[in-house]
Protein backbone atom coordinates (compact mmCIF):
# COMPACT_ATOMS: atom_id res chain seq x y z
CA UNK A 1 0.00 0.00 0.00
CA UNK A 2 1.31 3.64 -1.10
CA UNK A 3 -0.03 6.79 1.08
CA UNK A 4 0.40 9.99 -0.72
CA UNK A 5 0.36 12.64 2.13
CA UNK A 6 -1.16 15.78 -0.01
CA UNK A 7 -0.53 17.99 3.23
CA UNK A 8 2.85 17.90 5.40
CA UNK A 9 1.53 18.68 9.18
CA UNK A 10 0.13 16.84 11.98
CA UNK A 11 -0.11 17.32 15.53
CA UNK A 12 2.35 14.88 16.43
CA UNK A 13 4.81 16.78 14.04
CA UNK A 14 4.39 17.71 10.52
CA UNK A 15 4.17 14.12 8.64
CA UNK A 16 5.17 13.33 4.60
CA UNK A 17 5.33 10.58 2.62
CA UNK A 18 9.47 10.27 3.51
CA UNK A 19 8.83 10.43 7.27
CA UNK A 20 6.21 8.09 7.03
CA UNK A 21 8.54 5.41 5.28
CA UNK A 22 11.08 6.43 7.43
CA UNK A 23 8.67 5.13 10.15
CA UNK A 24 8.20 2.07 8.16
CA UNK A 25 12.10 1.24 7.64
CA UNK A 26 12.27 1.76 11.85
CA UNK A 27 8.97 -0.75 12.12
CA UNK A 28 10.41 -3.37 9.54
CA UNK A 29 13.68 -3.41 11.18
CA UNK A 30 11.93 -4.07 14.95
CA UNK A 31 10.95 -7.08 13.58
CA UNK A 32 12.99 -8.46 10.94
CA UNK A 33 16.32 -7.47 12.79
CA UNK A 34 14.65 -7.62 16.18
CA UNK A 35 12.45 -10.45 15.84
CA UNK A 36 12.91 -12.76 13.30
CA UNK A 37 16.54 -12.43 12.47
CA UNK A 38 17.52 -12.77 16.07
CA UNK A 39 14.99 -15.97 16.71
CA UNK A 40 17.12 -17.40 13.94
CA UNK A 41 20.49 -17.10 15.44
CA UNK A 42 19.78 -17.99 18.62
CA UNK A 43 17.12 -20.84 17.58
CA UNK A 44 14.06 -19.85 19.65
CA UNK A 45 10.44 -19.01 19.19
CA UNK A 46 9.50 -15.25 18.03
CA UNK A 47 7.50 -15.40 20.74
CA UNK A 48 10.23 -16.03 23.27
CA UNK A 49 12.39 -13.33 21.77
CA UNK A 50 9.61 -10.88 21.77
CA UNK A 51 9.36 -11.62 25.56
CA UNK A 52 13.20 -11.44 25.73
CA UNK A 53 13.32 -8.03 24.60
CA UNK A 54 9.93 -6.77 26.34
CA UNK A 55 11.81 -8.12 29.40
CA UNK A 56 15.31 -6.00 28.28
CA UNK A 57 13.47 -2.42 27.43
CA UNK A 58 11.40 -2.91 30.95
CA UNK A 59 14.30 -2.78 32.59
CA UNK A 60 15.87 -0.47 30.79
CA UNK A 61 13.16 1.75 31.38
CA UNK A 62 13.56 1.58 35.15
CA UNK A 63 17.07 2.61 34.81
CA UNK A 64 16.76 5.63 32.47
CA UNK A 65 16.37 8.27 34.74
CA UNK A 66 19.95 8.06 35.28
CA UNK A 67 20.40 9.24 31.75
CA UNK A 68 21.34 13.05 33.17
CA UNK A 69 20.61 14.74 29.88
CA UNK A 70 16.82 16.00 30.07
CA UNK A 71 16.07 15.99 25.93
CA UNK A 72 18.21 12.67 25.43
CA UNK A 73 16.76 10.90 27.94
CA UNK A 74 13.34 11.89 26.87
CA UNK A 75 13.86 10.47 23.32
CA UNK A 76 15.58 7.54 24.81
CA UNK A 77 12.63 6.67 26.74
CA UNK A 78 10.13 7.59 23.85
CA UNK A 79 11.65 5.39 21.49
CA UNK A 80 12.07 2.79 24.11
CA UNK A 81 8.03 2.90 25.07
CA UNK A 82 7.50 3.17 21.55
CA UNK A 83 9.71 -0.40 20.58
CA UNK A 84 8.03 -1.88 23.26
CA UNK A 85 4.19 -0.87 22.14
CA UNK A 86 5.06 -1.72 18.75
CA UNK A 87 6.17 -5.59 19.85
CA UNK A 88 2.84 -5.59 22.29
CA UNK A 89 0.93 -5.46 19.11
CA UNK A 90 2.98 -7.47 16.45
CA UNK A 91 2.86 -10.22 19.10
CA UNK A 92 -0.54 -10.00 19.73
CA UNK A 93 -1.35 -10.11 15.80
CA UNK A 94 1.28 -12.36 15.00
CA UNK A 95 4.50 -12.03 13.38
CA UNK A 96 3.63 -13.39 9.96
CA UNK A 97 1.15 -9.72 10.29
CA UNK A 98 4.13 -7.51 10.73
CA UNK A 99 3.95 -5.85 7.13
CA UNK A 100 0.33 -5.57 7.69
CA UNK A 101 0.20 -3.74 11.08
CA UNK A 102 3.16 -1.69 9.74
CA UNK A 103 0.50 -0.77 6.65
CA UNK A 104 -2.26 -0.12 9.07
CA UNK A 105 -0.06 1.66 10.67
CA UNK A 106 1.14 4.00 8.40
CA UNK A 107 -2.66 4.41 7.67
CA UNK A 108 -3.62 5.39 11.02
CA UNK A 109 -0.80 8.56 11.13
CA UNK A 110 -2.15 9.54 7.81
CA UNK A 111 -5.63 9.85 8.98
CA UNK A 112 -4.81 12.02 11.36
CA UNK A 113 -3.03 14.10 9.32
CA UNK A 114 -6.19 13.85 7.27
CA UNK A 115 -8.66 14.94 9.62
CA UNK A 116 -6.58 17.47 11.36
CA UNK A 117 -5.85 19.71 8.64
CA UNK A 118 -8.52 18.82 6.48
CA UNK A 119 -11.38 19.69 9.05
CA UNK A 120 -10.26 19.90 12.69
CA UNK A 121 -7.87 22.82 12.70
CA UNK A 122 -8.04 25.57 14.61
CA UNK A 123 -11.96 24.74 15.42
CA UNK A 124 -12.89 24.33 19.32
CA UNK A 125 -11.78 21.34 20.97
CA UNK A 126 -10.20 20.15 17.74
CA UNK A 127 -7.85 17.83 19.43
CA UNK A 128 -10.35 16.15 21.79
CA UNK A 129 -12.46 15.85 18.42
CA UNK A 130 -9.04 14.48 16.58
CA UNK A 131 -8.17 11.96 19.54
CA UNK A 132 -12.20 10.67 19.21
CA UNK A 133 -12.06 10.44 15.47
CA UNK A 134 -8.83 7.86 15.96
CA UNK A 135 -11.27 5.64 17.84
CA UNK A 136 -12.89 5.25 14.72
CA UNK A 137 -9.67 3.69 12.75
CA UNK A 138 -9.91 -0.06 13.47
CA UNK A 139 -6.81 -2.34 13.40
CA UNK B 1 20.52 -2.89 21.93
CA UNK B 2 18.18 -2.80 24.84
CA UNK B 3 15.81 -1.30 22.77
CA UNK B 4 16.09 -4.12 20.31
CA UNK B 5 19.15 -4.42 18.64
CA UNK B 6 19.59 -2.00 15.69
CA UNK B 7 19.60 -2.40 12.09
CA UNK B 8 21.15 -0.19 9.32
CA UNK B 9 17.47 0.11 8.20
CA UNK B 10 16.33 1.21 11.51
CA UNK B 11 18.56 3.94 12.05
CA UNK B 12 17.74 5.48 8.04
CA UNK B 13 14.53 5.39 9.19
CA UNK B 14 14.77 7.01 12.16
CA UNK B 15 17.37 9.82 10.81
CA UNK B 16 14.86 10.31 8.01
CA UNK B 17 11.89 10.87 10.34
CA UNK B 18 14.06 13.18 12.60
CA UNK B 19 15.14 15.37 9.31
CA UNK B 20 11.71 15.44 8.23
CA UNK B 21 10.53 16.71 11.50
CA UNK B 22 12.57 20.20 10.64
CA UNK B 23 12.27 20.11 6.91
CA UNK B 24 8.57 19.68 6.57
CA UNK B 25 7.41 20.28 10.02
CA UNK B 26 9.16 23.62 10.14
CA UNK B 27 10.85 24.93 7.30
CA UNK B 28 8.16 23.86 4.64
CA UNK B 29 5.37 24.91 6.91
CA UNK B 30 6.26 28.02 8.32
CA UNK B 31 6.71 28.95 4.48
CA UNK B 32 3.02 28.08 4.16
CA UNK B 33 1.70 29.87 6.84
CA UNK B 34 4.18 33.06 6.68
CA UNK B 35 5.94 32.43 10.31
CA UNK B 36 9.17 32.35 11.12
CA UNK B 37 10.83 29.20 12.26
CA UNK B 38 11.02 29.95 15.44
CA UNK B 39 7.45 30.80 15.40
CA UNK B 40 6.24 27.45 13.82
CA UNK B 41 8.27 25.43 16.49
CA UNK B 42 6.98 26.88 19.16
CA UNK B 43 3.48 26.13 17.82
CA UNK B 44 3.83 22.86 16.80
CA UNK B 45 5.01 22.03 20.41
CA UNK B 46 2.02 23.91 21.50
CA UNK B 47 -0.13 21.66 19.49
CA UNK B 48 1.88 18.40 20.70
CA UNK B 49 1.08 19.59 24.56
CA UNK B 50 -2.69 20.02 23.83
CA UNK B 51 -2.81 16.72 21.88
CA UNK B 52 -0.97 15.35 24.40
CA UNK B 53 -3.92 16.03 26.95
CA UNK B 54 -6.77 14.88 25.24
CA UNK B 55 -5.17 11.35 23.82
CA UNK B 56 -6.11 9.25 27.19
CA UNK B 57 -9.60 9.38 24.92
CA UNK B 58 -7.70 6.85 22.53
CA UNK B 59 -9.43 3.89 23.49
CA UNK B 60 -7.08 0.93 21.92
CA UNK B 61 -4.15 0.90 24.45
CA UNK B 62 -1.81 0.09 22.02
CA UNK B 63 -2.43 2.86 19.40
CA UNK B 64 -2.71 5.26 22.18
CA UNK B 65 0.61 4.56 23.81
CA UNK B 66 2.67 4.32 20.21
CA UNK B 67 0.62 7.88 19.53
CA UNK B 68 1.79 9.40 22.68
CA UNK B 69 5.72 7.77 22.25
CA UNK B 70 5.83 8.91 18.84
CA UNK B 71 4.55 12.49 20.07
CA UNK B 72 6.90 12.56 22.82
CA UNK B 73 9.61 11.66 20.38
CA UNK B 74 8.93 14.39 18.33
CA UNK B 75 8.68 16.88 20.96
CA UNK B 76 12.04 15.60 22.33
CA UNK B 77 13.55 15.81 18.85
CA UNK B 78 11.99 19.37 18.37
CA UNK B 79 13.69 20.10 21.98
CA UNK B 80 17.14 19.09 21.06
CA UNK B 81 16.68 20.55 17.59
CA UNK B 82 16.08 24.12 18.83
CA UNK B 83 18.89 23.75 21.74
CA UNK B 84 21.31 22.58 19.01
CA UNK B 85 20.31 25.52 16.85
CA UNK B 86 17.47 24.38 14.00
CA UNK B 87 20.02 24.77 11.24
CA UNK B 88 22.07 21.99 12.12
CA UNK B 89 19.53 20.04 12.27
CA UNK B 90 21.09 16.80 9.99
CA UNK B 91 24.04 17.29 12.88
CA UNK B 92 21.83 16.86 15.40
CA UNK B 93 19.89 13.54 13.91
CA UNK B 94 23.25 12.35 13.77
CA UNK B 95 24.21 12.41 16.92
CA UNK B 96 21.14 11.31 18.19
CA UNK B 97 22.07 8.20 15.76
CA UNK B 98 25.08 7.76 17.44
CA UNK B 99 24.09 7.77 20.41
CA UNK B 100 22.05 4.84 20.05
CA UNK B 101 24.50 3.29 18.20
CA UNK B 102 26.74 3.67 21.00
CA UNK B 103 24.07 2.50 23.33
CA UNK B 104 23.64 -0.88 21.38
CA UNK B 105 27.61 -1.02 20.87
CA UNK B 106 27.87 -0.92 24.65
CA UNK B 107 25.20 -3.10 25.66
CA UNK B 108 25.64 -6.38 23.67
CA UNK B 109 29.50 -5.48 23.26
CA UNK B 110 30.23 -5.71 27.18
CA UNK B 111 27.30 -5.43 29.44
CA UNK B 112 24.82 -7.69 28.36
CA UNK B 113 23.76 -10.64 30.70
CA UNK B 114 26.14 -9.10 33.65
CA UNK B 115 24.99 -7.20 37.09
CA UNK B 116 23.15 -4.41 37.00
CA UNK B 117 24.05 -3.91 33.07
CA UNK B 118 21.09 -1.17 32.71
CA UNK B 119 21.75 0.63 35.28
CA UNK B 120 25.73 0.69 34.24
CA UNK B 121 24.39 1.51 30.90
CA UNK B 122 22.49 4.25 31.47
CA UNK B 123 25.44 5.99 33.33
CA UNK B 124 27.29 4.97 30.68
CA UNK B 125 25.20 6.87 28.33
CA UNK B 126 26.16 10.58 30.59
CA UNK B 127 29.48 9.71 29.66
CA UNK B 128 28.97 9.87 25.74
CA UNK B 129 27.46 13.31 25.52
CA UNK B 130 25.82 14.37 22.52
CA UNK B 131 27.91 16.67 20.22
CA UNK B 132 31.35 15.59 21.60
CA UNK B 133 31.76 13.05 18.93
Amino acid sequence: MRIALGRTKMPICGFNQEMVQGLAGFHNGLVEHGVIARSEKKDQAFDKTIEKELSDMSRFLKETYRIEDSEMRELTEALARYACVFYKLVQREGVDKYKQIIQFLNKFYFEMDNKYYSELEGKPDDMKKLALYLNEIKI
Amino acid sequence: MPLCGFSPKMLEGLRVFQEGLVEHGLFQRSKETNQTVQERLEEELSDMGRFSVETHRIENPELRALTESLSKFAQSFYKLARKKGIDNYKQTAKEVNNFFIEMDAKFYGELQGKPEDMKKLAEHLNAYSIGAH
